[in-house]
Parts: structure tokens; C-alpha cells; sequence
């Protein structure tokens, strides 16, 4: 795709070396990737409307890009169910924050004591083995008869779907810590809480970071089927949101949330990608 | 040595059958001092009896009529996932203008969850199968896409150059060197994009749908009954794992030569 330009080019299979004359080709290739990018996005935005428009599509099966973006834009200030826009993204934001949170303080402390106490992890691997292949949104309905249907039975399915990256990641991560390192911190006398603490876990800790990574990703994938599927308590929630534009025929509503769920989606994955490369600096 | 690492393995076996022997008996144990409402939490017998519901037809719909229409919906999605997304994938890597193109399609579209295409699929194709396989096509097709992409630009280069040097003309470039030597990574792609084909039936199933396993776990949970979701969840859980020890299968058959097999 058009990320890494320099990745691009290392790898790029075009079998005819570029002719010294500038090409319609080359010189495309040559415009800055934000440019192309952009200028694709608009003719895509330009064929989504032609299609509206031209074939005459009823705006309540396919509305045209103008009107799906004055959906978002109302949708600032008029409220649908339980109130305006940043109410309904701040509820998501919160169950995410809820489930991810009880994901951390149970995942990284259980990864952690699994790696390096052998007998905790023949007890709980073939445990996890047992609910691994349960889709997390197939939760939904037990999560709802423990905790009644709203915010806290979707931030349990969203905990079921963050769990498992971020427990195999830190497991992975601390049994990968290369062993010389803790030979030679036992050597030097640490006790094994100074090495536990100040050897593997600083040395686990891009692998714990990438598991925190994907478990927000998987999470917030959860977040929306929890509030699509297991939303009839709340009436709050980006999900809901594309549910109301569904069951009152406002497909403007349905795809204007889809597209904040997108930019909100991506917007985490950038944060987080970032927190990565700032906690894990030294990784090669 | 080998007598610690029997020894190892012996404890390994030991103490796994002992915490699933000891969840199992507290399962049973808390149910039938009815320390917890059975629709916290079915006692072992309600699940059995349920299961011989299903078995037999519950709400006297058979239940190869689920099996049917949960696997016949995937399977359907699955594989448009895989005839469109495996060739747009390679020819996205292949042909700088078809990756100029589409690619910023994707990268827009790629943030949306495939649980998010739900309602809009209800609003397009009704409550029928089409929305549902459009659900899966759309959940799978991305790993499909993603991993053609990086199968063909991982090609190594020295593959490359001495097919060249030996007159290679670019077809034969893409279908007797990219393609072979990116394979191993297609077919990673294609078993991600079967778990997500599972998963998004099962949640397309659970919002709306006549048939299936969703469908038994959702009218279990409105009528309340705990034991229906809990052979739901497991019947879903038992059929995944079944497909992928399939996949694996087919995957060994076809690329024999690939030595590793990654749990990616």
C-alpha cells in the first residue's frame, strides 16, 4: 500500500528499467505520497457520488459523500438517544478503557508469573486452550445475564478479546529474554524479584508493548459488535449509533459512524504506535 | 537428560489434567450446591439436556439446519473473500498504478471492524444470506488482500534477478517465481481470514438471522435460557477449532517443502 515510501522502492518488481525521459508513470511516482494519496482519495469520493447520482440511488440505501459528512457535522450538536456526538464517542472510549484496563492488570502479571514459574504455566495453558477458539462477541450474551445488558457486559467482551494478545505477548516476551542476561545478573547475586523486575521485565517489555497493541486493536473491534449486538441497555456508544441509522433507515447515520469509528480506530493506532516506539526505543 | 525431560513432560500432563479435572468439578460443584443461579451458570446436566435439544431439534428446527447455514454462509464469503482479495493483493504489488489506486481505498476502509458493516448490511441485502456473506466477505477479504500484497513484495530479489538474467519474461517472472515463492504467506493470510470469516458469521448471526449458531446462542439468551448459549458457544468454538486443524492439514499437503508452521 502507499506506506513506506523507501520500502517501496527497495522492493518495487517493475521489470522495465525507467526510461530516461520522464514518464507519465515516473513522474506520478516522483509526487510526494501524501499528494497521491490524497488526490486517489478524492477520485474514489468523485466515483461514490457519480454512482449516487447518476443511477439516482435512494438515500436510504446509499447517500452521497456531501450528505454522509453533513450527517457527521449535525451530528456535533443533535442529539440521537442519549445525546450528541461526543457523548456517544466518549462512552465507547470509556467500556475500551474498562475492558482494556482488566485486560492489563490480569494479562501482564499472569504472562509474566507463567514465563517464569514453569508449573503456572502447565496449569493454565491447557485453560486457555479451552476458550481460545470462542469468538470474544459470542460472550455477549452470558457477559449480559452476569452484568445486565450496558457498559459493563461490553467491557467484559472487550476484556475477552484483549486478554489473550496481551497474555501471549508478555509470555512470549519474557521466555524470548536472552538467558545470559539473567545468568549474569544471578552471577553478580540479584535475587530473583531484582531479576524478575529489573532484568526480564525491561527486556520483555517491546514484546509486552506490541501485545498492548494489538490487544487495543482487537478490543476495539469488540467494542463495536458488543455494542451492536449487546447494546440494548446502553443507549449510547459509536455502535449504536450505526444500529440507530439502521433500524430507522437513516443510512447517512450508519456510514457517517462508520467513518468515526474508522478515525477514532485509526487515531488509537497511531497513539499507541507511538507510545511503542517511545517505551521500546532501544529495539533493533 | 532424557529421564528430566520425561519426568518434564509427565508433570506437564499431570498438573494440566488436574486444573481443567478441578475447574470441571468446581463447575459442577457450585452448580449443584446451587451456590449460583443456574442462568449464571448451567449446571452440567441442563447443558447435556440442552445439547440433546439441539441434537434433536430445538424449536423444531434440526439441527444440521444450523450446522448448514452457519457453515454454508462462511464458506460462501470465504471463498468470494479469497477470489477477489488473493489477485487484487498480487496485482496491487505487482503494477505500481493498480497499488496507486486501490491503495488508498484500503487504507481508508482497512480502520472500519467488520462488525461495523453489520447494520449497514441489513440496510443493503435485508436479513437474509446475501447481507451475511457480504459481512464475511468483507471481514476476510483484508488478510486476503494484505498477505497476497507482502507475498509478492517480500519476493526475494536474488530469486528475481537470476530469472531475469536468464530471460524470464515478466509473466513468467509472476506465476513461476513471485507467486511460488510468496505462497507459504498467502496461505498465512488465508487462515487469518478464516477465523475472522468464523467469528463475523457468528456476530452477524447474533444480530439478526433465522438459522445458525448465532442464532442459537442469541434466542438462548432471550429466552433465558443459559444452557442453549452455552452449547452455542461451544458448538462455535468446537467447529473453529475443527477448521483450523483442517487448514493446517490442507496447508501441509500443499506447500510440503514449507517446514515451519508459525501460529501467527
Amino acid at each position: 500500500m502507499a506506506d513506506g515510501s523507501a520500502e517501496a522502492r527497495a522492493s518495487r518488481l517493475s521489470v522495465e528499467a525507467a526510461p530516461e525521459g520522464a514518464t507519465l508513470g515516473s513522474r506520478i511516482e516522483a509526487l510526494p505520497n501524501a499528494v497521491r494519496v490524497s488526490v486517489m482519495l478524492l477520485f474514489w469520493l468523485a466515483v461514490w457520488y457519480g454512482v449516487v447520482e447518476l443511477f439516482n440511488v435512494s438515500k436510504d440505501f446509499l447517500p452521497n459523500p456531501i450528505d454522509v459528512l453533513t450527517r457527521i457535522v449535525r451530528l456535533a450538536w443533535e442529539p440521537v438517544g442519549a445525546g450528541a456526538l461526543l457523548t456517544h464517542a466518549w462512552a465507547s472510549i470509556v467500556r475500551l478503557m474498562w475492558g482494556f484496563a482488566a485486560a492489563i492488570l490480569i494479562g501482564v502479571p499472569l504472562g509474566l508469573a507463567m514465563a517464569y514459574y514453569r508449573p503456572l504455566q502447565w496449569i493454565i495453558a491447557p485453560l486457555f486452550e479451552l476458550f481460545r477458539y470462542i469468538p470474544p462477541i459470542a460472550w455477549a450474551p452470558f457477559a449480559m445475564f452476569w452484568f445486565g445488558a450496558g457498559s459493563a457486559a461490553q467491557a467484559y467482551v472487550i476484556f475477552t478479546s484483549s486478554f489473550a494478545p496481551i497474555l501471549i505477548n508478555t509470555f512470549r516476551g519474557v521466555q524470548l529474554v536472552d538467558s545470559r542476561l539473567i545468568d549474569a545478573a544471578r552471577t553478580l547475586g540479584a535475587k530473583s524479584w531484582t531479576i524478575l523486575f529489573e532484568v526480564a521485565l525491561p527486556a520483555a517489555l517491546p514484546h509486552v508493548v506490541t501485545g498492548l497493541r494489538i490487544g487495543l486493536a482487537t478490543g476495539w473491534m469488540a467494542l463495536i459488535a458488543a455494542e451492536i449486538v449487546a447494546g440494548t441497555g446502553s443507549r449510547d456508544g459509536l455502535g449504536y449509533l450505526i444500529l440507530q441509522g439502521q433500524q430507522q433507515l437513516h443510512a447517512d447515520l450508519t456510514i457517517g459512524a462508520m467513518v468515526l469509528i474508522g478515525i477514532l480506530g485509526s487515531l488509537i493506532d497511531v497513539g499507541i504506535r507511538t507510545a511503542e516506539r517511545r517505551f521500546a526505543y532501544w529495539r533493533e | 537428560m532424557n529421564g528430566a525431560a520425561r519426568n518434564n513432560g509427565l508433570a506437564r500432563a499431570l498438573l494440566g489434567a488436574i486444573s481443567v479435572g478441578s475447574v470441571l468439578a468446581a463447575w459442577w460443584l457450585v452448580t449443584s450446591l446451587e451456590l449460583v443461579k443456574p442462568l449464571i451458570l448451567p449446571p452440567p446436566v441442563d447443558v447435556w439436556t440442552g445439547f440433546l435439544d439441539i441434537w434433536h431439534g430445538y424449536l423444531n428446527v434440526p439441527f444440521w439446519n444450523h450446522f448448514l447455514a452457519s457453515i454454508s454462509v462462511m464458506l460462501g464469503g470465504y471463498a468470494m473473500a479469497i477470489a477477489v482479495g488473493v489477485p487484487l493483493g498480487i496485482f496491487m504489488a505487482w503494477n505500481r498504478v493498480a497499488d496507486w489506486v486501490f491503495g488508498p481505498l484500503l487504507q481508508i476502509l482497512r480502520p472500519i471492524p467488520p462488525p461495523a458493516w453489520i447494520p449497514l448490511a441489513i440496510l443493503w441485502f435485508g436479513i437474509g444470506y446475501a447481507g451475511k456473506i457480504f459481512i464475511v466477505f468483507v471481514a476476510a477479504a483484508v488478510p486476503c488482500i494484505l498477505n497476497s500484497y507482502l507475498a509478492i513484495k517480500q519476493t526475494p530479489p536474488e530469486l528475481l534477478n537470476s530469472a531475469r538474467s536468464l530471460g524470464a519474461k515478466p509473466h513468467t517472472l509472476l506465476f513461476e517465481v513471485a507467486i511460488p515463492s510468496g505462497l507459504p504467506t498467502i496461505m498465512t493470510g488465508l487462515r487469518i481470514a478464516l477465523g475472522i470469516a468464523w467469528a463475523s458469521i457468528v456476530a452477524a448471526e447474533l444480530v439478526v438471522s433465522l438459522a445458525g449458531f448465532g442464532f442459537l446462542i442469541m434466542n438462548g439468551y432471550r429466552n433465558l435460557e443459559s444452557n442453549i448459549v452455552f452449547v452455542g458457544m461451544a458448538a462455535v468454538a468446537l467447529l473453529g477449532l475443527l477448521m483450523n486443524v483442517l487448514f493446517v492439514h490442507i496447508e501441509r499437503a500443499l506447500l510440503p517443502w514449507r517446514e515451519d508452521q508459525d501460529n501467527g
